[in-house]
């Protein structure tokens, strides 16, 4: 069953999907990595919203990984994996897991996929 | 079964942001009607892969190498036919009204959805349009008057003496008016005078305005 939330319906946390949510920026990155995992992770459950929007309701939301352009101390200290994205349009990406942080200088997309894929296998180990 | 189209849009995406090109070019290619048959990050990738004889340029304007423009006339002036779409993070107008000059079919910030940018390269394989003349005409005046105003600053460059390129230097040194005469073995009242023909050849009006002027056109440096 769905419940209505932000960024459009929010799954029963009990399905245990890995649940990635995308608020970076511009636009047209969100959307076409968004689509991407769509795609290629349909086991995932994508959320992609304007950063603004969820400001507040992050805990709400409770992601498991959230791919954003600018770290807030929201998803810092309340997200257990982290992507900062080309943060203020620079080449690079800093990478999250757990508290373990690794920066990339050009990071590509499967690198991308890999992080979330490792963050599915960390929750199926927890379970 | 559905028919295959009879030839698909062949696509080029030209952005350094690696995550996103690759992205982006997946998504184009599911697209009916589409194939991305080119991939580039740097100008130097772009130029080689140019040879697969795309029908529309996806470019980002900033990239390592140089701008996005340069490759927009390069191919504009190939006779490949090749339809450049900008795809840029700035939001300088300027910058967009470089782009259509160079050849740039049509400009988009990246802030545009994928379905926005989806629509924008259909219509530009259809022949269309995504800038009005209207658009067109005002990008080409922008274009004109930032060509004239180099011109103004080229000649008012041009027109400075010697000494007066001196006095200049020693501002940029941080000099006071005391301080440059010294320096130029000359009275203060003769450094002033410097000034005041200094304000007049590059229609500036204080020392600061006219120091900024000598950076911005390479006159002094500051180090």
């Amino acid at each position: 069953m769905d419940d209505d939330g932000l960024c459009g319906s929010v799954h029963n946390r009990s399905m245990r999907k890995t649940r990635l949510l995308l608020v970076n920026e511009p636009l047209s990155y969100r959307d076409a990595i968004a689509h991407v995992f769509r795609e290629l992770r349909p086991n995932l459950e994508v959320l992609a919203c304007d950063p603004d929007d969820v400001e507040s309701g992050l805990e709400a939301l409770a992601p498991d990984v959230v791919i954003c352009s600018a770290l807030t101390p929201a998803i810092r200290d309340g997200v257990r994996v982290w992507i900062e994205l080309y943060p203020g349009g620079e080449p690079l990406a800093v990478v999250s897991i757990a508290g373990e942080r690794a920066t990339f200088s050009d990071i590509e997309l499967p690198d991308l996929l890999s992080v979330v894929d490792s963050t599915t296998e960390i929750l199926q180990h927890n379970l | 079964m559905a028919e295959e189209p009879i030839e698909s849009v062949r696509i080029m995406v030209v952005e350094d942001h690696s995550s996103f090109r690759q992205a982006l070019a997946h998504m184009l290619d599911l697209e009916p009607g589409f194939s991305v048959v080119a991939e580039a990050g740097t100008l130097a990738e772009a130029r080689k892969r140019s040879k697969e004889k795309p029908d529309v340029a996806i470019v980002d304007m900033a990239l390592p190498d140089g701008e996005g423009t340069e490759l927009i006339r390069e191919l504009h002036k190939s006779g490949d036919r090749v339809t450049a779409l900008v795809l840029s993070g700035s939001l300088s107008r300027r910058q967009y009204a470089r782009a259509v000059e160079a050849g740039a079919a049509g400009v988009m910030h990246k802030t545009s959805s994928i379905e926005e940018i989806v629509d924008a390269v259909r219509r530009l394989k259809a022949g269309e349009s995504l800038l009005s003349l209207d658009e067109v005409v005002a990008l080409f005046r922008d274009v004109g008057q930032e060509r004239e105003q180099n011109r103004d600053a080229k000649q008012a460059v041009e027109s400075l003496s010697q000494r007066e390129r001196e006095v200049l230097s020693a501002l940029a040194e941080g000099l006071d008016s005391r301080e440059i005469a010294e320096r130029l073995n000359i009275t203060v009242d003769t450094e002033r005078s410097h000034f005041i023909r200094i304000f007049a050849k590059l229609g500036v009006h204080s020392r600061l305005q006219a120091l900024v002027f000598a950076v911005r056109h390479g006159i002094v440096e500051i180090h």
